[in-house]
């Protein structure tokens, strides 16, 4: 019996499914739908056999075509990969059983497909071990994602797409060149072999690659002034694509952001920078936001409005600034993705994305109402939600050796918690206590859709209440990566 | 105007960020750390004849699955952006008959392309090309007929099944690695044979051959829908 503990696994799984849906699309018709399903649980029961072997070894390491790397691919995954891992299959298998009930539309076989493909690659860019690697799962991701984002082939679904495959390349063609730059400079392409050489470059050697990885990565990111593309594209693919839009590929791309600054470009002189980017893509997100009145518009600013929330936490390059990183990004990852898939049974029923639209569903949809209310105070940062601990832990941080600029940041983060709050508590309160004029026939969602909502709702509240073994995971994430245990666990273990 | 100097000034940084960077390594300088092995161990190691395709399959093999998939999901999004509301249904537009020469030369060209692009792929260890290269020139000979013939139509449940199933094989002798005692996604199992022969280096033909089938359904895929948007009428939504 193969082992179950097998990064590999969480990649090449997906793939299988996905050409298995290729091949069985002509005579199982609709039935393909089940098989995302089936290629993501399974991700999930290898996600979960990873964990005591990354807890016990600090890291697993699977190397590919039998050669040691540097000479050929690794994956490495140590504590910040694995919960990323399990957070993707989550939300992964959690949106294809959505999918099982929302999606009506033809061609299904090449949904279902794509659909597998855009999980499987964002999973990738967590595992990999080598950096062309991660701009190959890269590539995929983003192409699965240009055409979900085209699915229902509107006007505004074709522009948005055309609108990210523009972004999209432009950013891949960046990361290329930084890394074509890193290649150029160390002759090697895995991380940490480039880690160890990258020691003995000047500064300009590189700057110069990291800006333009940064650039490649921060348009998926999306970061201000790169995000144009996510405002159109988030709202007109199909809701379960947004919520692995929303929820897991900009956390991947600012992981891979993490993870390539803190092992391979070890400088303090760019953290300030950063900062600066962080902040002006939360004020950004969080005001543009306030002022939508598409409800899924207003998700997807909020969506770089979080962004900006963790990647600040980031740049503070600290253990405490990181951990509340992290778990802003779980926070994120599970609120917003499971609001996406509560606005889509919505929109379903309603059959309009304007706010207005949703007046009294508080009282015809009631336990979807009432998750969407649970996302949104976690995402506000609302206590007893998991969304208070996270915020809490970054504002600690940031105060931890406050000079002015940091506490006018600390200023702005409260200020756009309450910007968010608003935006929030107006649309619970068009829900709740809006009158509808027009007497529309509203349903609560189907129970497929309800379940998917309920499982993330409910990992959600568990670990709000229960935070301590989320927070510990985290702390010690946070420190194995300012420690570079990545570096060393990886040298150990043969990742090198 | 503001733009457009807005613009220019931004590449003008870029080209010299660009240029100040890789004048510091001159071309032909030995850099590569590990191109070197490569070069010094392909052949014993492989046993690929092409050093290139013992690199892309071999060692960097599981990037090429990878590259598989875009190309996948580049077709794939392509028949969703193209599908028509109507499904089956295509009614053909009168588009000018193309001349008696185009139609009788692509005839006889046609089985030569097929031929020829199933030699790159299938000698993509000993000679330049592979799976890519041979795919896209099978597709092409499809893009011929398409111009030719403009009522051309392929069968695409057969193709997909062909992708499907081509996927399916780089997938499987992939995780057929797993299970032996090396434990390694993509081992090369198979024994490498005698070099510089049609049947040596393990895996990588099976694999190749996999590639060049697969490239060339979607890229046929491609190109029907594309020509689908020409020639076919009453679809769309």
């Amino acid at each position: 019996m193969v082992n179950l503990a097998n990064p590999i696994l969480l990649v090449v799984i997906p793939l299988f499914f996905t050409f298995l849906i290729a091949l069985s699309g002509s005579f199982l018709k609709s039935g393909v739908k089940y098989l995302p399903v089936i290629a993501f649980a399974l991700n999930i029961i290898v996600s979960l056999a990873l964990i005591p072997e990354v807890v016990k070894n600090g890291m697993v390491i699977a190397t590919t075509a039998g050669f040691k790397p540097p000479f050929a691919i690794d994956m490495a995954v140590d504590k910040l990969g694995l919960f990323l891992s399990l957070i993707a299959s989550l939300l992964g298998f959690v949106a294809s059983v959505y999918n099982l009930f929302y999606i009506d539309e033809e061609p299904q076989e090449k949904f279902h497909a794509l659909f597998t493909l855009l999980v499987a690659g964002l999973t990738w860019m967590i595992i990999t071990g080598d950096i062309f690697n991660l701009f190959v799962a890269f590539e995929v991701t983003s192409i699965a994602a240009f055409g979900l984002v085209g699915f229902h082939r509107d006007k505004g679904a074709i522009e948005a797409g055309f609108k990210y495959l523009v972004m999209g390349s432009i950013g891949g063609s960046f990361l290329l060149i930084g890394i074509i730059m890193l290649y150029a400079a160390t002759g090697t392409l895995n991380i940490v072999d480039i880690a160890q050489k990258t020691s003995n470059l000047t500064f300009q050697q590189k700057l110069f690659p990291f800006a333009m990885i940064f650039t490649g990565l921060g348009i998926e990111g999306a970061l201000f002034p790169l995000n144009a593309w996510l405002p159109d594209a988030h709202p007109a693919a199909p809701s379960s694509v947004s919520s692995i839009l929303s929820g897991i590929m900009t956390t991947a791309a600012i992981y891979a952001i993490i993870r390539l600054t803190n092992t391979i470009f070890d400088f303090n002189q760019i953290y300030f920078f950063l900062m600066i980017f962080a902040l002006l893509t939360l004020i950004f997100g969080e005001v543009s936001a306030f002022f939508q009145k598409d409800i899924k518009r207003m998700l997807a600013y909020s969506t770089i409005g979080q962004t900006g929330l963790f990647f600040f936490a980031f740049s503070l390059n600290t253990v405490n600034g990181l951990q509340g990183a992290f778990m802003q990004m779980v926070n994120h990852s599970l609120s917003k993705g499971m609001l996406f898939l509560v606005v889509g049974g919505m929109i379903m029923q309603v059959g309009s994305r304007n706010i207005d639209d949703f007046a009294g569903l508080g009282r015809k949809m009631k336990v979807s109402s009432f998750f969407l209310a649970i996302g949104a105070f976690s995402l506000m940062g609302l206590p007893p939600f998991f969304g208070f601990w996270s915020k809490l832990k970054i504002i600690f941080a940031a105060l931890q050796n406050a000079n002015a600029f940091l506490v006018a940041s600390v200023v702005i983060i409260l200020l756009m918690s309450v910007v968010e709050g608003a935006y929030f508590f107006k649309l619970l309160q068009v829900m709740y206590f809006g009158k509808q004029e027009k007497d529309v026939a509203v349903k609560e969602a189907s129970y497929g859709m309800l379940f998917s909502v309920v499982v993330l709702g409910t990992v959600l509240l568990i670990i709000s209440f229960y935070p301590a073994p989320v927070i510990n995971f985290m702390h010690k994430a946070a420190a194995e990566i300012i420690n570079k245990n990545y570096i060393t666990l990886a040298l150990k273990l043969g990742g090198l | 105007m503001v733009r457009k100097v807005v613009y220019s000034i931004f590449l003008a940084i870029i080209v010299l960020a660009l240029a100040m960077f890789f004048a510091a390594y001159p071309f032909g300088k030995n850099k590569m750390t590990v191109g070197e092995y490569y070069l010094n161990h392909g052949v014993a190691q492989t046993g690929a004849a092409n050093i290139v395709t013992s690199v892309v399959l071999d060692y960097r093999g599981f990037d090429t699955l990878g590259e598989v998939s875009v190309l996948f999901a580049a077709a794939a999004g392509v028949a969703i952006l193209f599908f028509l509301a109507g499904g089956t249904k295509r009614e053909q537009e009168d588009l000018t008959k193309p001349n008696f020469v185009v139609r009788v030369g692509s005839r006889i060209i046609f089985p030569f392309i097929l031929l020829f692009g199933s030699y790159i792929f299938i000698h993509g260890h000993l000679t330049p090309g592979g799976g890519f290269q041979g795919g896209s020139i099978i597709a092409s000979g499809f893009l011929l007929l398409y111009l030719s013939y403009p009522g051309t139509r392929t069968n695409r449940d057969g193709l997909s099944i062909i992708e499907g199933l081509a996927g399916l094989t780089f997938v499987v002798l992939g995780l057929i690695g797993l299970f032996l005692p090396q434990y390694s996604f993509l081992y090369n199992f198979l024994p490498k044979g005698t070099l510089n022969t049609i049947v040596s280096a393990g895996i990588l033909p099976i694999i190749y051959i996999a590639i060049g089938f697969k490239v060339a359904s979607e890229f046929a895929g491609i190109v029907d829908d594309m020509m689908c948007q020409v020639i076919c009428r009453g679809g769309g939504k």
